[in-house]
């Protein structure tokens, strides 16, 4: 994959371009916003990894511009932590967001999400979403864990479509909220009650989610990443 | 109406004098129309003088005079013919339609310049009132202006919730009848006018007016009602102003706690980031990197360590600086000799770097503590250096007569004015750093530790041709005591 790392630290890009070359990646730095604009129009680029606070521009400004003219993925990385631009970024495109400091098994992990991804460009239309643990058939609407049948209502069923459509990504509470709702803003309670529903019917200890994972003031996160078959 | 005999009476007693010698000579003349009309001018021109009652006085003396000394039979008073009886009514109700006139004409010009200076009065008020910028500040005002107007004082009650507070004293008074009974209290209840603030929100307060007389003993008074309204309507406004006075104060604390999160964020984070990321690269099997690479990502390991032991450092050095840092541990000390050891210092962190040196060649001696004034010295270097697009830095110790002066300089691209103002601020950082390294603070520690020291700092930029940035330090010079007089006989 071609990596194009944005960021006005020097000392990390020298720590990241070594270990994302070592896994044959390509990688191209910038340390600017301008410079980052100057890369994408030279050549292509597969992944941004975005760091948010830039010198010369609010990297969330970027996005649009990584999307519309690379058709790149974005993972924002930031340092100052606030939901709010988190939520920002990924509203406006990012795929997935990582706070600093992060470790770098998490990092390639999520690295690996945007590549399987990329890789199957037949995903966007499939139906059927499957991985050791889950099977999930959009059209019959049938969801299998552990080759049990789980019977979801129509409403959980939407909101867990979402998850599974960004399975192992990053989704904005109101990414869901409009899954289920048709509309961006409406009580929180009632999202946390179905995510509650969801949890009970696919989590062994629902206080203790591992599938489903809460990424706090931001959205949810099914952990498990899925492969769309067909 | 006159009481004494002034001119005015003279001008009258004159006119009619004039009048009666005139109609004399008329009479004289065999003319006794004109005889009778140069009275009645005369009788006008005094009305018109003096008001209804010199004329009516005029008007008897007339008809007196011309019917006793100039109409025939003279020495003889009598009415018994139409036309001894003409004059006299001609004379007493010409002086009693013109006197009238002319009164009323009188008190509506009185009544208008009496308005108009009122109205001035009143603007007087509303213009001093207005440049008031502080509650306490109306009272002042009020007391220079209005005792010229039989008002001896002014009290302002703010009113707060169910009591009042006074403005200036901060005074707060429970009782809501206070401001009547202090009038009584003191005696003059009588003499007190109160009024209430009427503001835009609601009722602002009351003010008590005191007065030099009895209410009815003072046919004049200012308009109170309308001073009341001008008090109000200041006291809005200095409210307001100290409305935008805490939402700025507010805005600023939000920005500086806004700095201090992302410049704190960036500055910890960066190096635990590179640390963690670098280390899980290392320790993770399935990252298999070149025997140089692993070298390069564990030296990069140990200079972030560095770098969160400096910004550690920094902000301990804040700390100090803010808790009110005074320089106890001072001794005398050479300048030159702690700008040797800040070099040396800087010099182990960047070798290549390129300092010229200007020190003179007697010690320049200051009272200053050491570690601070050299931790100061490395500060402006460093900056030097991050400024200076990587040409030489001259750094300059001197003597210019009572002061020791020590002074780097850069050759970068210079300082702007705005900049210039906030560059000795907290996690400032100019625009124009290439490399976007430092925390912002190395100025703002200086500046600290060199006048916790008794010193000054300022900044020359740009110091020649539109290029180069010079920091110039201060100190008050130390007179050499380590070193015995010189021996005058050899």
């Amino acid at each position: 994959m071609k990596i194009l790392i944005v960021d006005d630290e020097p000392s990390i890009i020298r720590t990241l371009n070594p270990v994302l070359t070592a896994l044959s990646h390509q990688v191209i730095e910038a340390t600017d916003a301008s410079e980052a604009l100057r890369a994408i129009d030279k050549t292509s680029v597969d992944l941004v990894l975005l760091d948010l606070g830039l010198p010369d521009a609010d990297g969330a400004d970027l996005i649009s511009a990584f999307k519309s003219r690379a058709q790149a993925s974005v993972i924002v990385v930031s340092a100052r932590h606030l939901e709010a631009d988190k939520v920002r970024a990924l509203d406006r495109g990012a795929e997935d967001y990582i706070d600093k400091p992060f470790g770098m098994e998490e990092l390639l992990a999520r690295i690996r999400v945007v590549e399987r991804r990329l890789n199957e460009a037949s995903g966007k239309d499939a139906a059927v979403f499957t991985s050791d643990l889950l099977h999930v058939d959009l059209r019959t609407r049938q969801v299998r864990l552990m080759d049990e049948p789980v019977h979801l209502s129509p409403k959980e069923f939407a909101i867990f479509e979402a998850l599974v459509r960004s399975s192992g990504q990053v989704v904005t509470q109101r990414r869901l909220m409009i899954a289920g709702w048709n509309e961006p803003v409406v009580d929180g309670q009632y999202l946390r009650s179905y995510i509650a529903m969801l949890r009970d019917k696919f989590e062994e200890d629902p206080s203790d989610p591992e599938l489903i994972l809460t990424e706090s003031g931001v959205g949810y996160r099914l952990a498990e990443t899925l492969t769309p078959v067909g | 109406m006159r009481k004494n005999f002034s001119p005015g009476w003279l001008l009258d007693c004159i006119l009619f004098v004039v009048a009666t010698a005139g109609t004399h000579l008329a009479q004289v003349a065999d003319r006794p129309i004109t005889a009778v009309l140069v009275y009645l001018v005369g009788v006008i021109l005094i009305a018109v003088h003096s008001g209804v009652y010199a004329a009516l006085i005029a008007a008897f003396a007339a008809s007196f005079v011309y019917n006793f000394l100039l109409s025939e039979p003279v020495f003889e008073f009598g009415v018994t013919t139409v036309d001894e009886a003409v004059p006299l009514i001609a004379f007493n109700a010409t002086a009693l339609i013109t006197g009238t006139l002319v009164g009323r004409l009188r008190d509506t010009a009185n009544k208008a310049s009496r308005a108009q200076s009122e109205t001035a009065f009143l603007l007087t008020i509303s213009d001093r009132l207005q440049r008031a910028v502080k509650v306490e500040e109306i009272e002042t005002t009020l007391r220079q202006i209005l005792p010229t107007q039989g008002v001896s004082s002014v009290h302002i009650y703010l009113a707060q919730g169910d009591f009042y507070v006074r403005p200036g004293s901060g005074e707060v008074i429970m009782d809501r009848l206070a401001p009547l009974m202090e009038g009584v209290a003191q005696g003059d209840a009588e003499k007190s006018l109160i009024l209430e603030l009427a503001g835009a929100r609601g009722t602002l307060g009351l003010a008590r007016f005191r007065l030099t007389d009895l209410i009815e003993d003072r046919p004049r008074l200012p308009d109170l009602k309308s001073i009341s309204a001008l008090i109000a309507l200041a006291i809005e406004r200095c409210i307001l102003l100290d409305e935008v006075a805490e939402n700025r104060a507010q805005a600023r604390s939000e920005t500086l706690k806004d700095t201090l999160l992302s410049s704190v964020s960036h500055d910890l984070r960066t190096p635990i980031t590179v640390i963690e990321a670098a280390a899980g690269a290392l320790v993770s099997p399935k990252i298999r990197l070149p025997e140089a690479e692993r070298v390069t990502l564990l030296e990069t390991i140990i200079e972030q360590c560095h770098r969160l032991d400096r910004y550690t450092g920094e902000l301990l050095n804040v700390g100090q600086i803010q808790a009110g840092l005074t320089s106890t541990s001072t001794q005398v000390v050479d300048l030159r000799e702690l700008s040797t050891l800040a070099i040396r210092q800087l010099r182990t962190l960047h070798p290549d770097i390129t300092i010229e040196r200007q020190y003179d060649e007697d010690p320049v001696l200051v009272d200053a503590n050491p570690s601070l004034i050299e931790q100061a010295i490395f500060n402006l270097l460093d900056n030097a250096r991050k400024y200076g697009l990587n040409q030489t830095v001259s750094l300059g110790v001197r003597t210019d007569g009572e002061l020791a002066e020590l002074t780097v300089t850069d050759q970068g691209r210079g300082i702007d004015d705005r900049d210039k103002k906030r560059m000795f601020e907290r996690f400032f950082k100019g625009n124009h750093n290439g490399n976007h390294e430092g925390s912002g603070l190395g100025l703002y520690i200086a500046k600290g530790f060199v006048e916790s020291c008794g010193g000054q700092i300022d900044v020359v930029s740009p110091v020649e041709e539109g290029r180069g940035t010079r920091i110039e330090l201060r100190f008050p010079l130390c007179k050499d005591r380590s070193h015995p007089p010189e021996d005058q006989s050899r």
